[in-house]
């Protein structure tokens, strides 16, 4: 073949998001959860690797079924970034929608993600925070214990935090492409 | 015959089994099975070719498994390095499977072996984590279980580049026409040229078509017919049909719908000195790389050709009292447009060059 098109930048954008995901959240799973920072690394790259793999498979599964004329779409949006002749509004709509549920459905993924992780990987229960052993009839100094002792780390609100970081990090990297290509201005050439 | 037995005795002296359990015994066993597969036919060649695959396969696992200089970062056998041997595995097992079982052996890599060569070589490392001494199931540490979900999450993403990277080359194939287009500002995709690639928009070849498939009902009929079908409403039918003719006899692809050809201009025009110019146009209303739509030309002209000229074609019991009618002749140029001429000055710069 004398000709070949290749989706180089694909894997390059994506190992790039990838990699400022992975540093972010395992930032913040390092400082809202009780490990150490190499298992929290460990923990972020497997739940974005999931994410990814899960985002992709949808994706092949989406484009196999969609009809004629969104193929066409899908297919000017890939290879020339531009949608076919649709109005302003419905453009940003659409746009808008899509950013929402990759947002919310990774954010699922990873949730779930890092629970099945967590569990299959213990079999002894966790130490270090185990809630205390409830008396029967708890005085005063140890609901005042209850109460001040550090709450136990809520799964759910850590990767919420840690989505958005990621998620704010990748936009801006996209907002930045966005206008290297549609508006080259020279002081801003990378 | 004395060539082969020197070669004999010198493959005896080189090739020494260290012992019978070790992992070069399979491969001259698979090696050994190979050459009876040469000599046999039928189903026995199938089932002893299947097992000098395995016997590779399962030696080749041995040795890379075994040797210490396929790691990446060895240092001590206490800290074992990276090790690459399910990777080389993987990729004869998936050849195994996806050439040699099902069969469709080509001589070139399919596309389902590059997908699921990642997926095969990352069971193939988590394999011995899972069989214990003597072949029993076991359940790996926790430590080692956290790798192994890093490993197949990892396998798993690049197996989905892999399988992104064939569907971007179906897309190609069904959409012949957007490698002619420019892909600068794509975001996924890049697109290396030889500098004498000549991809041609699918259009060029429907309007070659059409011509040709015209030049059936506008050439050498008579002039009067010819009229009668430059009329628009018959005219318009008579595109629409050859353009359904076209489109089928040119091998099929998803983009032929988007092509549509028409006359320029809607109806035939008549030239100063006689005769008609059919523009015909080709219009590109798929994904493309700017807002305006593309079309391709192709210019043809119909003109009249007094029978007294083709003295030579004229059948000798035509009675000599008929009026003059004249003939019609059909000639088109070649196609013009989008794409190519952009392809015609790239062309003329390499040559003057």
């Amino acid at each position: 073949m004398t000709e070949a098109v290749l989706p180089l930048q694909t894997f390059l954008f994506q190992f790039l998001f990838l990699l400022v995901a992975i540093a972010l959240e395992s930032r913040v799973l390092y400082r809202r959860m009780n490990i150490n920072r190499r298992t929290s690394v460990e923990y972020a790259t497997f739940i974005n690797l999931l994410a990814a793999s899960i985002g992709w498979l949808v994706f092949f599964m989406i484009q196999d079924w969609i009809p004629v004329d969104f193929k066409d779409q899908l297919i000017s949006y890939i290879f020339f970034d531009r949608l076919l002749g649709s109005r302003p509004e419905q453009l940003t709509l659409v746009i808008a929608a899509t950013g929402v549920v990759i947002f919310f459905s990774a954010f699922l993924i990873k949730l779930t993600g890092l629970d099945v992780l967590e569990a299959s990987l213990q079999e002894r229960p966790k130490g270090g925070d185990e809630s205390p052993v409830r008396r029967s009839w708890p005085t005063l100094t140890h609901r005042l214990d209850e109460a001040v002792a550090p709450p136990k780390p809520n799964h759910a609100t850590t990767i919420l935090l840690a989505n958005a970081y990621s998620y704010s990090a990748i936009s801006l990297l996209l907002f930045l492409r966005f206008l290297q290509i549609h508006n080259p201005i020279n002081n801003l050439s990378f | 015959m004395k060539f082969l037995l020197s070669f004999y005795n010198w493959l005896r002296k080189e090739v020494r089994l260290p012992s019978a359990f070790s992992w070069e015994t399979l491969i001259v066993l698979s090696l050994f099975s190979y050459y009876m597969a040469i000599l046999a036919s039928g189903w026995v060649k199938n089932f002893v070719v299947n097992f000098g695959w395995i016997f590779l396969i399962l030696g080749v696992f041995w040795g890379t498994t075994a040797s210490n200089q396929l790691r990446i970062g060895y240092k001590t056998p206490a800290e074992p390095g990276f090790p690459l041997s399910p990777w080389i595995t993987g990729a004869l097992v998936s050849i195994y499977i996806f050439g040699v079982v099902a069969d469709e052996y080509s001589g070139q890599v399919s596309r389902n072996m590059l997908i699921y060569w990642p997926i095969i070589s990352a069971i193939i490392a988590v394999i011995p984590d899972y069989v214990g001494v003597g072949l029993k199931v076991k359940v790996p540490p926790p430590e080692k279980r956290k790798n192994q979900f890093l490993l197949f999450a990892s396998q798993i993403l690049l197996s989905c580049w892999f399988q992104f990277h064939f569907l971007i080359q179906d897309y190609t194939a069904q959409y012949p026409s957007l490698l002619a287009d420019d892909f600068r500002k794509s975001a996924f995709v890049v697109k290396w040229e030889a500098p004498l690639s000549a991809a041609t928009p699918r259009g060029a070849a429907i309007l070659d078509g059409m011509g040709i498939q015209l030049r059936d009902s506008l050439d050498a009929k008579r002039w009067s017919d010819v009229e009668r079908l430059l009329l628009p409403q018959e005219l318009n039918k008579l595109i629409s049909t050859n353009e359904k003719q076209v489109k089928k006899r040119l091998p099929p692809t998803l983009e032929d719908d988007l092509w549509q050809v028409s006359v320029a201009g809607g109806k035939a025009s008549a030239r100063g000195s006689g005769g008609y110019n059919l523009p015909l146009q080709a219009i590109w209303q798929g994904p493309r790389a700017s807002t305006k739509t593309y079309t391709v030309t192709k210019s043809c002209q119909i003109l009249p050709v007094d029978r007294l000229a083709n003295a030579a074609t004229k059948p000798l019991n035509t009675p000599q009292d008929t009026p003059s009618t004249s003939f019609s002749r059909f000639e088109c140029q070649e196609v013009k447009g989008w794409g190519l001429d952009r392809l015609k000055k790239r062309l003329d710069s390499f040559t003057r060059t």
